[in-house]
């Protein structure tokens, strides 16, 4: 696994394909990031999850899974890892475990703030380069 | 089905081989085989060794081959009939119009 | 038609994820495609109604509505043509990919995006679309191209249906058996009444299907109908018909005829056949069936030089019947290939008990074979009915009378050459119809003149002995030495004289027939009594029956017949 929260290849070719619209697409997924990662953890708070509804697992399965597309789209690889194995706990994929789902949605929180950063500085260089 | 075809060594003759059913699909081809040529041939036989089967169009086909080659005075030979082919020949009489050698 | 991969399409794009929307538009925006985004299901089907898009890119995990229902929906709405859905998916189980290809997608693309892959998967796509476009294309155009003929046959069918229907089909002694668009497959039966009381029947089968069969029915029926109400014989019109037919056809297009003159008067019936399988005579008291074979070429093939208008003549009697069917019978196929053939046919023949059932016997019997009915399969039965002796109606004509000659005599002399090769009592017909008062009386006149015309060649000139045609042996030597004598003949003539004098408000015709032969003593075969059975005798009573006043010269050379009418109203 790499320390890089983001992949810088990824990153290039979606400068590439992005052109002009580059920054737009960064500060979209960022603040619609920071909504699904409020999303989750709203969720968690709420006194009716329980790892034994199944109704609640598969929402908390299912926003993982949207953001695992999202974050592996923009090279956010260990972010989109975290999501796929916190799908398989909401989808039964894997048993659920109520204290691994708590851990994993709270790597979450922490790796999308060093995902933020990086794309964040990469703002400051495109408005920098204008 | 398959049409070809092969000239003698003085040129005179040409023999048309026809393998399969001998039927509509087969016109193209069997015209092919003796329509404008070099020198055209005096003496035509068409072999029907590995046909089963002539319809009405084949017939036809004959007969023009036989307009091609003179009309009345066309030296056309049928060689190699089997028992269905000669039937069917049999009931248009076509032996009036070709000569035609049945399978030994 | 291959896309170029500039081929703009509209491409819609439904994901749930805003900066994947964004990521996508961007790929397929810059493969120079327009690009629609939805990010539900219900936006995605509403947008395709709306903007019909020509490939969707599709999520899979949507709210709302799924990917799966969207894509369900949107095929749906698509009908015939091919709107390809790629799925979006990040779903890496097998049966969830299955998933999507079960909810009509048509392939899938990984989540992260690959735009190598996505463009390579897009072409593809688009060059199955076009496919499927051209496909339907062609499709429609060949529908319409079929109504089109469709509606040509028709207007064919309806012309010939005004040449055809002068026949007598409808006679109460013939039953038959033909498709409505028989024509179309080149079955052709024709039945018509001769002047003198005789019926032709013809069913012919043209080479080739469709309009090119029918072209060729139209002008053999109309000589074929010509030449009968004339009053010309079997030769005469087959060659004629070959003739037309040879002038008029491709030359690889022929048409395989079987021709009958039936002869209720004289009980016997002339058959032609080439080309077609064997018709049958059944005969009505019990004796095997003869097989009336072809053995002439088909119409359309020989010139005239070559053409063999010989007939065979058979004795047909009450009874008897004719039976004549076109090859969609004989060579019906069954399952494994096999003919239903000659034998089997013979065996439903040799069966039949009730003669009003064989037609439908014989389809009972290919039904069974084959398990299928063909739409080629002519089948006609004619059989002996008592003459009506005075024929069918005569045409009346409605020209004035004016111009009617009413005062003439005229004579013909028919020699040996003229007597091996024609007919002229057609010609003479014509002739005293000119004369309207004799309108009415055709018939008697086309018989009276028929009958003195035969007994003077074949008795007088050809020498032939008629108490030969008291078998069906001797019925054939009958025939077969009138054939030959002719064929042979060198000497000989026969005279006709014609004189029309009026009479008050009327006139009288007195016909002379005399030939070059030895003679007959006519008081003697006159004195016969009336045997139903004995065909020699026939014909003198017929004349004495139908004229005004008939007699025959001491030696029976001269044959004198009257002819009188009164005044017209």
């Amino acid at each position: 696994m790499s320390n890089n929260p983001v992949d810088f290849n990824v990153l290039s070719t979606l400068r590439d394909v992005m052109e002009s619209e580059y920054p737009a697409l960064l500060q979209v997924f960022i603040s619609d990031s920071v909504s699904r990662v409020n999303d989750m953890s709203l969720l968690l708070r709420d006194p009716s999850f329980t790892t034994s509804s199944i109704a609640s697992l598969q929402r908390l399965g299912l926003m993982a899974h949207s953001f695992k597309g999202s974050t592996g789209n923009m090279g956010a690889t260990h972010l989109s890892e975290l999501c796929l194995q916190l799908e398989e706990q909401g989808r039964g994929l894997v048993t659920a475990d109520d204290a691994r789902i708590r851990l994993l949605v709270s790597e979450i929180k922490e790796e999308f703030c060093a995902v933020r950063k990086v794309f964040e500085d990469e703002l400051q260089l495109c408005t920098a380069s204008h | 089905m398959s049409v070809t075809s092969e000239r003698s060594a003085d040129g005179q003759e040409l023999t048309i081989t026809i393998k399969g059913r001998f039927d509509f699909s087969t016109h193209q081809e069997f015209r092919s085989a003796y329509e404008p040529k070099e020198k055209q041939a005096s003496r035509y036989k068409v072999d029907l060794k590995d046909t089963h089967y002539l319809d009405s169009s084949a017939l036809g086909m004959l007969l023009l081959l036989r307009d091609h080659a003179g009309g009345e005075r066309a030296d056309i030979q049928l060689v190699n009939c089997n028992n269905d082919v000669k039937k069917i020949l049999d009931i248009s009489n076509f032996s009036k119009l070709f000569n035609i050698v049945k399978t030994a | 038609m291959m896309p170029s991969a500039s081929d703009r399409l509209t491409v819609l794009i439904a994901d749930d994820n805003v900066s994947d929307r964004m990521l996508l538009s961007a790929i397929v925006s810059r493969q120079g495609h327009d690009v629609l985004t939805a990010s539900d299901g219900a936006e995605a089907v509403g947008l395709f109604e709306r903007r019909r898009p020509q490939l969707v890119l599709m999520d899979a995990m949507m709210p709302v509505m799924d990917g799966f229902e969207a894509a369900r929906q949107i095929k749906t709405l698509a009908g015939d043509a091919l709107v390809p859905i790629i799925f979006l998916t990040s779903l890496t189980e097998g049966e969830d990919l299955a998933r999507c290809l079960d909810a009509g997608g048509d392939d899938f693309v990984a989540k992260p995006y690959n735009q190598v892959v996505l463009a390579a998967k897009i072409n593809a796509m688009n060059r199955l679309r076009v496919l499927q476009e051209t496909v339907l294309h062609q499709r429609d155009l060949i529908t319409r191209h079929h109504k089109y003929l469709l509606n040509e046959q028709r207007v064919a069918k309806a012309v010939f249906d005004q040449i055809a229907h002068s026949g007598c089909l409808s006679s109460r002694n013939i039953r038959y058996l033909q498709s409505p668009y028989a024509l179309f497959n080149g079955d052709l039966l024709l039945a018509a009444w001769s002047p003198s009381g005789n019926m032709h029947l013809l069913l012919g089968d043209f080479t080739g299907h469709g309009l090119p069969a029918a072209v060729g029915a139209m002008p053999l029926a109309e000589v074929f109908y010509g030449m009968t109400a004339k009053g010309y014989g079997l030769p005469e019109t087959l060659r004629e018909m070959n003739a037309k037919l040879k002038r008029i056809l491709p030359v690889d297009m022929f048409c395989c005829a079987a021709l009958l003159c039936l002869n209720f008067k004289q009980q016997l019936v002339e058959v032609w056949n080439g080309g077609l399988p064997d018709g049958y005579l059944l005969h009505g008291d019990g004796r095997p069936h003869t097989p009336l074979i072809s053995s002439n070429v088909p119409l359309g093939v020989l010139s005239a030089g070559s053409f063999d208008d010989n007939t065979q003549v058979y004795p047909f009697g009450p009874g008897d019947r004719v039976f004549l069917l076109s090859d969609g019978v004989v060579d019906s196929t069954g399952q494994d290939g096999e003919l239903f053939g000659a034998r089997r046919l013979q065996n439903v023949l040799v069966s039949n008990r009730n003669p009003a059932l064989l037609i439908e016997e014989v389809q009972w019997a290919l039904a069974r074979f084959r398990g299928q009915a063909r739409d080629d399969v002519s089948m006609v039965e004619v059989a002996f009915t008592e003459p009506d002796l005075l024929g069918p109606p005569s045409v009346i004509y409605t020209d004035s009378g004016d111009s009617s000659p009413l005062d003439w005599s005229a004579s013909f002399e028919y020699r040996a050459a003229t007597l091996k090769r024609f007919n002229p009592l057609p010609y003479l017909l014509q002739l005293v119809q000119e004369v309207h008062g004799l309108r009415m009386q055709s018939s008697e006149l086309y018989i009276v003149l028929s009958e003195l015309y035969s007994n003077a060649l074949e008795h007088g000139v050809l020498g032939l002995d008629s108490a030969l045609k008291r078998d069906a042996a001797g019925f054939g030597l009958y025939y077969q030495q009138r054939a030959e004598r002719l064929d042979r003949l060198e000497d000989g003539f026969i005279r006709i004289d014609f004189q029309v004098v009026p009479n008050g408000e009327g006139g009288r015709l007195t016909v002379r027939v005399q030939d070059s032969g030895a003679g007959f003593d006519s008081d003697r075969v006159l004195a016969l009594p009336p045997a139903v059975t004995q065909l020699s005798g026939r014909g003198l009573a017929l004349v004495r029956q139908l004229s005004d006043r008939c007699q025959w010269s001491d030696d029976g050379r001269t044959a004198s017949v009257e002819f009188a009418w009164e005044g017209l109203a």
